[in-house]
């Protein structure tokens, strides 16, 4: 007998499902409450808080500048939290796709008529509309901080916007949020297992580490540095870092390219996992066919 | 046997497999070095060269499979399955934690197997031994004692990883668990840790830091540079204290059911969330307080405040060599006396040479080793002959200081030099 799973989506729908499968919007509002009763919030908001406070800081004390207005402290804890989003909230978003899957309660969204890719695309949009409090905790986090450093007296105190990152920076760091959320929902897709999902993400960043480790002591390495899966948002610039080993200059367009071809080809896993198994079993048990 | 069992049914993962393979192409990257001149040639050659790394990329993905294999019994049930099989609670957590070291040290076998394939790779690539050079071996004792530490290393990542795992309960959450503990030995974290120098001391007395300062007495990062030697058995106190509180942790039947009525937990939820909050606020305004005057002042110069002065006023040491090469490039020579701490300062030699110069470029500040040494490149169309010999390209080497308003000026000047391609690629043009 075969254990290969069976296409629920060719199966006649249940009588819950007669009428119009609920939208998109729908399904991501109904999903808010059971998304944000996990407890891994509680772990992202703890690293959002570090996170925020450190960048609240951080132009006074790694970078040599003058204390920054409360305001703008504030901004760079909300900035802070964008920019490491690959970090903060891909896992979270990632995992929480996963659930269903894990869960083995998918079948239950069939039931009601909403499609696979339906329900991970709400359940994306539901972790992505609950990180935004993450960016709310990053900045009450750096204006904390910032309150401390104005008390320390070290600098003037100044409430407003003074030291505040520029229009650049806030565009960079809300299409990193972007980016982390759409790179969270597809991992996912094609994951299945949130521990894979996060395995999948950690191995990523440790063959583009182990990659540029080499790169200073062999630039013809630069290419293929190029062409690992973080090398698009490498934060490492001989602008802003003073690490000799791993300060690399990556032009903007090598940026858009790379990170442009890695989304296409998790896409394309992603499409091609789902397609193949629309209702994947979490467990690592090989197929017997 | 039951450890023997869960570890070969976590060897049988796919997703444990995907990190033996990871693990074996990273050692075979380190144990090849590709276009560089480091590494040794030969299978022990890699794996002698490489074997530490075991310990710095090594330590996630070692501490990650100790984590799935602490994690997962519980997450699907097993270790319910295995008491009511008869066995004791804390039988089953013994024979989860030596599973972890089994795994890991099977993922660590992964690594050496590359970082052999990675030496023969450099032997046929570069030449040499297949098996190693005559000078890479320390002596059969020396080497085995080395070996001997890093099994026993490698083995105590994976308990301690399995510890993790079988406290937090599930796959997921040991895996992020895992990873944290062990990023902060990831060569890039270097980059961001290197820059304050307080984390480098906090990171060798987390979990893993121990073991990696215990195994190679260095309690410095991974990346070149880092290097910190530290005596290893006060590191071997501390991992001792970090697996007694997590076996602590991990014994069963140290949580007990508290009866706790409904509306006393509704009513005390609030008040912990908020004491939280106010701890958190307070801890972050202290942190806000005390962190960036220290942090400041142990900067390396170039994020300095006093520098960020200089340059802002346009008075940095580079801006002041801009300003005195374009002074006297321009026609007619524009006046260079306040740029300048004595009229002396510059040789006639280097004045002279500037302006007949075709191209001239100063180094870039990234590539500026302390802020009172600026090289400029000087080009010449023609080169010049010296005896038999000429050259196109010349180096001048400028000394500078910095008066009481952070106003950097000429002091010295030495050159012009004629330079090789070679070290006029490492003055790095801005």
């Amino acid at each position: 007998m075969s254990t290969r799973p069976v296409e629920l989506d060719e199966r006649p729908r249940t009588a819950s499902a007669v009428g119009p499968a609920p939208s998109l919007v729908a399904c991501s509002r109904a999903l808010i409450p059971v998304v944000g009763r996990t407890r891994r919030w509680s772990a992202a908001v703890v690293a959002a808080w570090i996170v925020g406070a450190a960048a609240g800081i951080a132009p006074t004390a790694f970078q040599g500048y003058r204390a920054p207005g409360l305001v703008a402290s504030a901004m760079w804890g909300l900035v802070a939290v964008a920019f490491l989003a690959p970090l903060v909230i891909t896992p979270i978003v990632a995992t929480v796709v996963c659930d269903d899957d894990h869960h083995q309660v998918a079948y239950a969204w069939h039931g009601v008529g909403v499609s696979p890719v339906r329900r991970m695309l709400a359940r994306t949009a539901t972790a992505a509309r609950l990180s935004l409090g993450l960016l709310l905790v990053g900045a009450v986090a750096g204006l904390a901080a910032g309150v401390g450093l104005a008390a320390s007296g070290r600098d003037p105190l100044v409430l407003g916007w003074s030291g505040a990152p520029g229009v650049v920076g806030l565009a960079v760091g809300a299409a990193v949020l972007l980016l982390a959320w759409a790179i969270g929902g597809l991992l996912a897709a094609a994951a299945v297992d949130p521990a894979r999902a996060l395995l999948a993400l950690v191995l990523t960043w440790l063959i583009t580490g182990v990659v540029a480790s080499l790169v200073h002591f062999s630039p013809h390495l630069g290419l293929v540095f190029r062409l690992t899966p973080w090398a698009a948002l490498w934060p490492f610039d001989p602008g802003s870092s003073d690490s000799a080993q791993f300060a690399a200059a990556i032009p903007p367009g090598a940026r858009l390219v790379g990170g442009a071809g890695w989304l296409v080809i998790l896409a394309a896993i992603a499409a091609w996992r789902r397609r193949s198994t629309p209702y994947p079993s979490p467990g690592e048990r090989r197929r017997r066919h | 046997m039951i450890a023997l069992g869960l570890a070969r049914a976590q060897l049988a993962r796919p997703t444990v497999r995907a990190v033996v393979v990871v693990v074996a192409m990273a050692g075979a990257w380190f144990a090849w070095s590709p276009g560089t001149r480091f590494g040794l040639a030969g299978a022990y050659g890699g794996w002698l060269y490489a074997s530490i790394r075991l310990l710095d990329v090594g330590l996630v993905p070692l501490a990650v499979v100790g984590a799935l294999c602490g994690a997962t019994p519980r997450d699907r049930r097993l270790d319910e399955q295995l008491r009511a099989a008869g066995l004791a609670p804390h039988q089953v957590a013994r024979a989860v934690v030596a599973s972890g070291a089994l795994v890991a040290i099977a993922v660590a076998v992964g690594f050496v197997v590359g970082a052999a394939a990675g030496g023969w790779l450099r032997a046929l690539i570069g030449g040499g031994s297949w098996w190693a050079g005559p000078a890479a071996s320390a002596g059969v004792a020396t080497d085995g004692l080395h070996d001997v530490r890093l099994v026993i290393a490698v083995g105590l990542v994976g308990a301690i990883g399995a510890l993790l795992g079988w406290i937090v309960r599930r796959d997921d959450a040991a895996v992020g668990l895992a990873v944290v503990l062990g990023i902060g030995y990831l060569p890039e974290a270097s980059a961001v840790f290197g820059r304050l120098p307080v984390t480098i001391n906090g990171l060798a007395f987390s979990p893993l830091g121990a073991v990696r300062v215990a195994t190679l007495g260095d309690r410095g990062l991974a990346a070149a540079g880092y290097t910190r030697p530290a005596t290893a058995w006060p590191f071997g106190l501390v991992l001792v204290g970090w697996c007694v509180v997590l076996v602590a942790f991990a014994l069963p039947g140290r949580r007990r059911a508290r009866v706790v009525s409904p509306s006393a937990s509704r009513s005390s939820l609030p008040v912990a969330r908020i004491v939280t909050v106010v701890v958190a606020v307070m801890a972050t305004v202290g942190f806000g307080w005390v962190i960036p005057g220290r942090a400041a002042d142990a900067l390396p110069w170039r994020w300095q405040r006093s520098w960020r002065q200089s340059e802002q006023a346009g008075w940095s040491s580079p801006r002041s060599v801009d300003r005195y090469l374009q002074a006297l490039r321009s026609d007619p020579p524009g006046n260079v006396s306040e740029l300048l701490l004595t009229t002396d300062a510059v040789s006639p030699a280097v004045a002279g040479s500037i302006p007949r110069a075709s191209h001239v470029e100063r180094q870039s500040v990234a590539s500026m080793a302390a802020p009172d040494h600026v090289v400029v490149r000087l080009d010449f169309a023609a080169p010049i002959v010296s005896g038999s010999t000429a050259f196109s390209t010349y180096l001048v080497r400028f000394t500078l200081q910095s008066d009481v308003d952070q106003h950097w000026h000429i002091v010295g000047s030495e050159g012009p030099v004629a330079s090789t391609p070679a070290a006029a690629a490492g003055s790095g043009g801005s």
